[in-house]
């Protein structure tokens, strides 16, 4: 019943996300809305494994390049169709992140996070060198005709729509692992491993069922990137991009339904807005990431709670919470995504 | 309305474990019977809580085997061999800090069937009705303990392995808790009890085990735990130091 609400809200949402395009936005704007929701498919995927499971994983900047040159190599050299394709690479990454889930969980800890570290710079190194497959260094063009249930996708509008469609389904997806056994099993194992373990939840599989998950997510994002970018090349994929997720991630808040997507469109929209030269905008994200952090560490996703009990606090006890009228969007946001009841 | 199962049967024959340069446990043998107390006493140091790792799964043994109600034990891990019915509490006080009691107990059922009327007994049984919606962080070090018991009673056990349950324990509740673990056994269950408060272990246990430096130097009756010198020396042996 919970979850029927947070659905109703999410539709809510999505509708005023598909109206985007209707209100005449530059194609700059509308190219970089697609780019924000890419990355927050990606970020939902990271935010899954930290937020719920406590495991932070900087693989998925390059296992996101696994899905953007699956797409971009079947979509170009095998002239595969669209969907095929899609699937493909969410398969093929969910593959390769349960892969690196059998290697990277072995350990415990801080060692699970640098493991995932060097299979992102691994995969960008591999991407690079495997000059046959991969064209190395000069990257892929990725210039295909694009149809989707008959429908021609071309402009920049099409591409809008789909990924933002399908950035709705991955927060109700996600939301609903969190909010199952099995997310409440996975949450169990970040707040008490042992204890978990103890009392009967399969730690091992459940990591490397959540590990492949996340990691068709960044699949379905990097497939998304090679269309919409009609590009892909090494360099866009490994740690770097791992760093940008989580960045949005942390901004957002890992542990809230609309956290990521709510970092994603800062991390995007932030710097072309402040239009500041490129040094300086990285400058102006690191601070308003450090003033995030200190201000409200669950990220900004978390500031209407936050707020709540700071007011809550200056008031007194207080048995009515203060703002309990307004439950618009961002009330509805800040229910966190952690164990639930 | 707790349906009542057959308490489990442990056998543990040869068990060593040596971590880099200390034998925690030396070749031993011990049996938990099926629908008894035993207690598992010995000096601080002696290889108790290293004795439960190993069977529960979180230690793997150097040598040596542990096998329950015929099933081999060896190699398992944890989650595993909570599934095939046998539970333990941890010598540190653990719980699920982000929940409540109640919170907990759920958790505790997620990888079992879920069976609120059992959690609800269990509330009661181990005396945590009045904190029942209170969050675990801030939870009293007497409290914490019997949380502990009733995770792993939670899971449904047919033997449950308890690393000092008294410890911290005013004797009231002390009290209370015998009383608990004495009508395990009717429930179906089977206990192996390690605690230093003999007081309160030994009136309870139906028969003694005391490990030494990671050998078994007595297994046999309470009262004659009482009289036997290898127990006595032990002790003395711990007060020295
Ligand atoms: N994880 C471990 N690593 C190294 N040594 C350990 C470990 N666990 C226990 N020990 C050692 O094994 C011996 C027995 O410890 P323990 O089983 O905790 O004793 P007890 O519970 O009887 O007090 C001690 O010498 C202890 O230092
Ligand atoms: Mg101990």
């Amino acid at each position: 019943m919970r979850y029927g609400k947070s659905l109703v809200v999410l539709a809510v949402v999505t509708v005023l996300m598909l109206l985007l395009p209707a209100v005449g936005p530059s194609n700059r704007v509308l190219s970089l809305a697609t780019l924000a929701a890419i990355y927050a498919i990606v970020t939902y995927g990271i935010a899954l494994l930290f937020g719920t499971g406590g495991l932070l994983s900087i693989a998925h900047g390059g296992l996101w390049g696994i899905g953007a040159y699956t797409a971009a190599l079947f979509a170009v050299r095998a002239g595969w169709s669209f969907l095929p394709v899609l699937v493909l690479s969410v398969v093929i990454t969910a593959g390769a992140a349960t892969l690196v889930a059998l290697m990277s969980l072995r350990v415990r800890g801080h060692y699970f996070t640098i493991i995932t570290f060097a299979v992102a710079e691994g995969i960008r190194a591999l991407i690079n060198a495997w000059t046959p497959v991969t064209a190395g260094t000069e990257g892929i063009v990725v210039v295909a005709p694009v149809r989707v249930f008959g429908f021609d996708i071309r402009s920049n509008a099409d591409w809008y729509y789909i990924v933002v469609v399908s950035l709705a389904v991955v927060i109700a997806l996600t939301r609903l692992v969190v909010v199952s056994r099995f997310g409440r099993r996975f949450a169990a194992t970040r707040d008490n491993l042992d204890l978990a373990a103890s009392v009967g939840i399969g730690v091992s599989r459940l990591r490397l069922l959540a590990f492949s998950l996340s990691g068709a997510l960044a699949g379905l994002g990097g497939a998304y990137w090679a269309y919409s970018q009609t590009f892909v090349h090494g360099d866009q994929f490994g740690a770097a991009a791992s760093i940008v997720f989580i960045l949005c991630m942390l901004l957002g808040g890992a542990r809230y339904t609309y956290g990521p997507l709510i970092g994603a469109v800062i991390v995007v929209f932030m710097p072309p807005l402040l239009a500041l030269p490129p040094l300086l905008a990285t400058a102006a994200l690191g601070v308003v990431f450090i003033l995030v952090i200190l201000l409200t560490p669950g990220g900004l996703a978390s500031l209407p709670e936050r707020l709540g009990q700071l007011w809550r606090r200056w008031r007194g006890p207080d048995p009515r919470p203060p703002g309990a009228g307004a439950a618009g969007d961002g009330a509805a946001a800040a229910v966190p995504t952690g164990v639930a009841s | 309305m707790r349906g009542v199962g057959k308490p489990g049967a442990l056998t543990v024959r040869g068990l060593t474990k040596r971590f880099a340069g200390v034998t925690a446990l030396a070749e031993v043998d011990l049996e938990v019977r099926a629908g008894e107390i035993l207690a598992v006493v010995g000096p601080n140091g002696s290889g108790k809580t290293t004795l439960f790792n190993v069977i529960s799964g979180f230690y793997r043994p150097t040598t040596g085997t542990v096998v329950f109600d015929g099933v081999p034990l060896t190699g398992k891990k944890p989650d595993r061999i909570n599934q095939l019915g046998l539970a333990r509490t941890f010598q540190q006080a653990m719980a699920f800090t982000t929940g409540t009691v109640r919170e907990n107990l759920e958790i505790a059922q997620l990888a079992h069937t879920d069976d609120p009327g059992w959690r609800a007994e269990l509330i009661a049984l181990c005396g945590l009705t009045e904190v029942a919606e209170t969050m675990c962080a801030g939870l009293p070090y007497g409290l914490q303990r019997k949380l502990g018991v009733a995770l792993g009673l939670a899971t449904r056990p047919r033997l449950m392995l308890l690393d000092e349950p008294a410890a911290g324990l005013s004797d009231t509740d002390a009290d209370d808790l015998a009383a608990l673990i004495t009508s395990l056994p009717q429930q179906g269950v089977s206990v192996a009890c390690i605690d230093h408060n003999l007081p309160f272990l030994l009136p309870i246990a139906d028969r003694v085990v005391v490990l030494d430096a990671g050998r078994k130097i007595f297994d046999g009756a309470p009262e004659e735990a009482r009289g036997s010198a290898a127990v006595v020396e032990a002790y003395l042996g711990e007060s020295d130091a």
